[in-house]
């Protein structure tokens, strides 16, 4: 897959740093909350056709959990934390203490437990993104899911689709307990995030 | 127009049979006359898979529909991703390959309400926009629909088995249903 090539120079490298502050304090977020150190196991900014896209999630049949936002405010766009339920099970035995787990619809408990992990993870990029920018964007409440990947992406990509055949995407993988364990968080930005970078001349790096 | 494509990379053998999995990605349509494929729609949500068969000819077809409608828009590059512009390349396709419009049989998948409670016809809506474009657009073509399994909030994948014109809809914890 290429790198992006939405912005040129010094922009795409403004871009670049903007997404992986905020990728670093979503997992800082999230590790906080789970109470366990998570590492950032990499980072890619990438600009794909969208059909690959469930591909970054195991393919469009592989079932996972997701936490889903949106985003509207100076700009819009979708936010998606998933994990394997494998992964979410052990995510959600730290948080709630062991239990036993399977491929089963999640509880009322869970899905809530799920649901703040979602919702701390994109409030904290969406709060370091927008304090570089100097915007406001505003996260909707989390909407759990536990399905085929291709089906949790399908609304984001139908939206980005309407006016691009290819995504721009941020994504990044994470471990847990050392490598036991990884997640993807998943940025979809609508152009118009992108088109504020050029203002910006003091976020590089 | 070519629209059947080459069996791709990542088309897949189907365990115990000699049978090879052919995956229609988003806005492709597909068109294949040979028995041993397996067109497959994977993880719809939103999204719409039309398949089209002709059981005389034996000749099978599906399209991974997006959007409702192109607005007038130009798709050359992916006809497959608009309900009124995909499902008039899918019977063009067909009869390419030998399929009689008449025969076609249609059945349809997806067009789920993924978020579960938006509101009807909203814009974050696009499953049920999409059913209600696929179903106005088959009107359009004199195709008559013969099954569908489609809406809810679950994800599912639809596969036409080329040599006998079977069709399963497969989901994540649910049981297979054939259509």
């Amino acid at each position: 897959m290429a790198q992006v090539n939405a912005t040129a120079g010094i922009e795409t490298d403004v871009w670049d740093g903007l997404i992986k502050k905020g990728m670093i304090n979503a997992l800082k977020g999230l590790s906080g909350m789970v109470g366990e150190e998570m590492a950032v196991k990499s980072i890619a900014i990438e600009h794909i056709p969208a059909r690959d896209m469930p591909d970054m999630l195991g393919g469009a049949e592989n079932v996972v959990v997701g936490v889903y936002i949106l985003f509207d405010g100076a700009s819009h766009g979708h936010i998606l934390l998933a994990h394997q339920p494998e992964v979410t099970y052990a995510l959600l035995d730290i948080l709630l203490g062991p239990a036993p787990r399977s491929h089963r619809p999640l509880t009322d408990m869970e899905r809530s437990a799920i649901g703040e992990m979602g919702n701390i993870t994109g409030t904290f990029f969406l709060n370091a993104v927008a304090d570089e920018l100097g915007v406001r964007l505003n996260p909707s409440p989390p909407i759990i899911l536990m399905d085929m990947a291709g089906a949790i992406l399908d609304i984001a990509l139908a939206q980005i689709l309407e006016e691009r055949d290819r995504v721009f995407v941020a994504s990044m993988e994470y471990s847990i307990k050392g490598a036991t364990a990884a997640g993807n968080f998943i940025i979809l930005p609508n152009p118009g995030l992108l088109k504020l970078v050029p203002a910006l001349d003091r976020v590089a790096g | 127009m070519i629209i059947t494509q080459p069996v791709k990379p990542e088309s897949q053998p189907v365990a115990g049979s000699d049978e090879t999995k052919v995956v229609v990605g988003l806005e492709e349509i597909n068109v294949s006359r040979d028995a041993k494929v397996v067109l497959a729609c994977l993880g719809l949500g939103s999204c719409i898979a039309v398949s089209g068969y002709d059981p005389v000819a034996r000749v099978g077809g599906m399209a991974h529909i997006v959007l409702p409608d192109n607005g007038g828009k130009a798709c050359e590059g992916s006809p497959g991703k608009y309900a009124n512009t995909g499902i008039p390349r899918l019977m063009e396709g067909m009869m390419e390959a030998g399929a009689l419009k008449s025969r076609i049989i249609i059945k349809i998948a997806g067009g789920a309400r993924i978020f579960g409670n938006v509101k009807e016809g909203s814009l974050l809506d696009i499953g049920f926009r999409n059913l209600a474009a696929v179903k106005q657009a088959l009107i359009d073509n004199g195709l008559n629909l013969k099954n569908e399994n489609t809406g809810g909030s679950h994800g599912r994948s639809l596969l036409l088995y080329v040599s006998s014109g079977l069709t399963l809809v497969t989901s994540a914890m649910r049981e297979n249903i054939e259509l």
